[in-house]
């Protein structure tokens, strides 16, 4: 170990190595606004009387200068300590890449070391707030299984985030070569030109530019997002209010409904923009290393998932996209981890709208192994048939009393990779769940389940969006699925590529 | 009306002794009932008595009910997993392949330790598997765990 660590030239040469330079500043920069914030709004009064010092057109300073001058050197001097303290973090901050883990050591008085093994990365995020994009610089987080497991560093430039990506994926994978350093940087281009296009590029990557699978048009976006329960509510409630002020006749009452809405509309309009604005941008393409999801148009953020960590996948259509053919797409990941509320979304959310071709092309990145094109007509016949067809079994009809809708619809069929579970008769989901994946089989049956001979099957998957049981199946067909489906995922798992090329050493 | 039930023999049982440990147990759930119950039947009559019918089938119920639960309880090491069942009322059969198994727990409280017994617990990386084997003698279950975690280590597989 060495201990002076050294300049970033080669990250994975094994040595310690700081972050970003800019970082204190990155990081600091949140509480340098906040006190310039605090600043203005405590003292805005003091500071304009200050300046136009008038008050009924007599001079009448509030505050002598000298007093002012304190409190503005004061502010600076909290600001520069606090700098400092970020400052000396980053110097206390340090990581190092060797064969088999990534190690950080962080923390002034309460030192932290975390080391995580490559080959149990569940995927990388590379995240790019505006302020250290304008100066190329990224956060990296490497997610690995469970809840507090990721490990990040933040910042570091482009270039080294986007070569500690690969290199990290590729020994993931067991390709133990060193990616090389030289070919991340483009040669020959002055420094402005590259940050000019680093800023620029959706993606940071410069090996594979993947060119993205699924184009999200605006309007697709805008209409998806207002095609939800939140806004057919909110055109309820405005319904409501219109006749009821009508019924009332009195323009007092109805100005007081009005403003009343005011602060549900103004919530509700900040909600939608918070959707649309996640999603802008968004692009998935299949990189050598796994599946790559970026979105973001100011702030940006990508995801890459190695598809073996991907343990189950959800085509879902919501009531309101049905006559429109849209669908999205959730995938379960072991990983919960993720630094901000607002890489939640990103995490299993693959494609967030899209039409029927879009959902074939995402599914042939998120199955690569799997024969998608024989199996056409039994995608479709999930996606939106119902009853016995393309070989579905479908929950018993002494179910309809507890689905008078869906049990038709609920069904489930499996080959020997595959379990496809359907459900929902007006908000459409199909799961598609590897045996490869499936951590337990479990059969229930409960007490009234038993008088009309039901049974619910439900395949154990690390905890995720996607739904992963059958309700209401007849009692002997559960009981064989759930035989079937052991055996299967005990032979999957028999299967699966052996342990030393350490990808499935999850 | 059928009960779901699998067409495997050689069942691996728990000790009868649980029993007397779920009774125990029961009492956190019963006493606290027993006392206002007690109060009102006396107190507020007519209607007292159904209270006290009602306190006796729970009663009976428990009584009956927790010697049938514990023999109900049950796993198999088959050739690569292993079964757990559990329940009359709500059955429960789970399948676990070995080489799922992130780690196998075992705990024992104060009661299970009085009557040499002890409970497994295994975990795989679902939250929803959710086995638990109560009622092993302290013997058999650390058998148990070291031939499942010997199992999973042979089998080792990813998430």
């Amino acid at each position: 170990m060495k201990q002076n660590p050294q300049a970033l030239s080669d990250p994975f040469d094994g040595e310690w190595h700081r972050l970003h330079r800019g970082t204190p500043y990155f990081r600091g920069g949140i509480f340098v606004l906040a006190a310039i914030g605090v600043l203005i709004s405590q003292f805005r009064d003091i500071l304009i009387e200050q300046f136009f010092p008038f008050n009924y057109g007599v001079w009448t300073p509030s505050l002598p200068g000298d007093l002012l001058l304190w409190i503005i050197g004061g502010a600076v001097l909290v600001l520069v300590v606090i700098m400092l303290l970020f400052t000396l973090s980053w110097r206390m901050h340090t990581f190092r890449i060797t064969g088999e883990a990534i190690e950080v050591r962080s923390g002034i008085v309460f030192r932290s070391h975390r080391k995580a093994r490559i080959d149990r990365i569940q995927g990388i995020n590379i995240q790019r707030p505006i302020i250290p994009r304008i100066f190329s610089a990224a956060k990296l987080e490497i997610s690995g299984a469970g809840s507090d497991s990721s490990v990040s560093l933040n910042y570091l430039s482009s270039d080294n985030a986007n070569l500690i990506r690969r290199g990290l994926l590729q020994r993931a994978s067991g390709q133990l070569q060193t990616p090389e350093v030289a070919s991340a940087q483009a040669a020959g281009a002055t420094t402005l030109d590259r940050t000019v296009n680093d800023f620029l590029a959706p993606e940071l990557d410069d090996l594979y530019i993947p060119q993205s699978l699924v184009k999200i048009p605006i309007p697709r976006l805008i209409f998806s997002a207002l095609l939800g329960w939140p806004p057919i509510i909110l055109l309820l409630f405005i319904a409501a209010v219109i006749t009821s002020s009508i019924l009332v006749k009195d323009p007092e009452i109805t100005m007081a409904i009005l403003f009343s809405l005011l602060p549900g509309a103004l919530a509700f309009a900040g909600y939608f923009v918070s959707q649309i604005r996640k999603k802008l941008r968004y692009s998935i393409a299949q990189t050598p290393h796994g599946v790559r999801v970026g979105y973001g148009l100011i702030s940006l953020s990508n995801d890459t998932v190695p598809a073996e960590r991907i343990h189950a996948i959800e085509i879902r259509q919501p009531l309101f996209w049905r006559k429109v053919g849209w669908w999205s797409i959730e995938v379960n990941r072991a990983t919960s981890a993720t630094e901000n509320g607002a890489g939640k979304e990103i995490n299993t959310t693959i494609l967030p709208v899209g039409d029927y071709d879009d959902v074939l092309r995402v599914l042939t990145i998120l199955l690569p192994h799997y024969d998608l094109g024989a199996k056409l007509g039994l995608l479709k016949a999930g996606m939106i048939g119902s009853g016995t067809v393309e070989g579905y079994q479908v929950a018993s009809k002494r179910a309809i009393w507890y689905q008078p809708l869906s049990w038709r619809r609920n069904g489930w069929n499996y080959d020997n990779e595959l379990a496809v579970l359907r459900t929902g008769a007006l908000s459409r989901k199909l799961s598609l769940i590897p045996f490869v994946r499936v951590q337990s089989v479990s059969m229930q049956q409960g007490l009234f389940a038993k008088f009309f001979d039901l049974a619910r099957v439900e395949l154990d998957l690390v905890t995720g969006p996607v739904v992963s049981s059958v309700k209401n199946m007849d009692s002997a067909l559960a009981m064989d699925f759930f035989a079937r489906a052991g055996t299967l995922a005990v032979a999957a798992v028999a299967r699966e590529t052996p342990p030393e090329t350490q990808l499935s050493h999850g | 009306m059928h009960n779901i039930e699998l067409s495997e023999d050689g069942w691996r049982r728990i000790s009868k002794r649980q029993v007397l440990v779920e009774y125990v147990n029961s009492l956190w759930y019963v006493l606290p009932m027993l006392g206002p119950g007690i109060v009102l039947s006396i107190l507020w009559q007519p209607y007292g008595f159904f209270i006290l019918g009602a306190g006796v089938i729970i009663f009976i119920w428990v009584l009956v009910l927790i010697p049938r639960r514990v023999r109900n309880y049950g796993y198999l090491l088959r050739e690569d997993d292993l079964l757990f069942r559990r329940g009359i009322m709500f059955r429960r059969f789970v399948s676990v392949p070995y080489g799922r198994m992130q780690l196998v727990d075992i705990t024992r409280g104060p009661l299970e330790r009085s009557q040499k017994l002890a409970t497994l617990k295994l975990v795989t990386a679902a939250a929803s598997t959710g086995v638990m084997i109560p009622g092993l003698p302290i013997e058999e279950a650390e058998g148990l765990r070291d031939h499942l975690v010997a199992v999973a280590e042979s089998r080792r597989a990813g998430l």
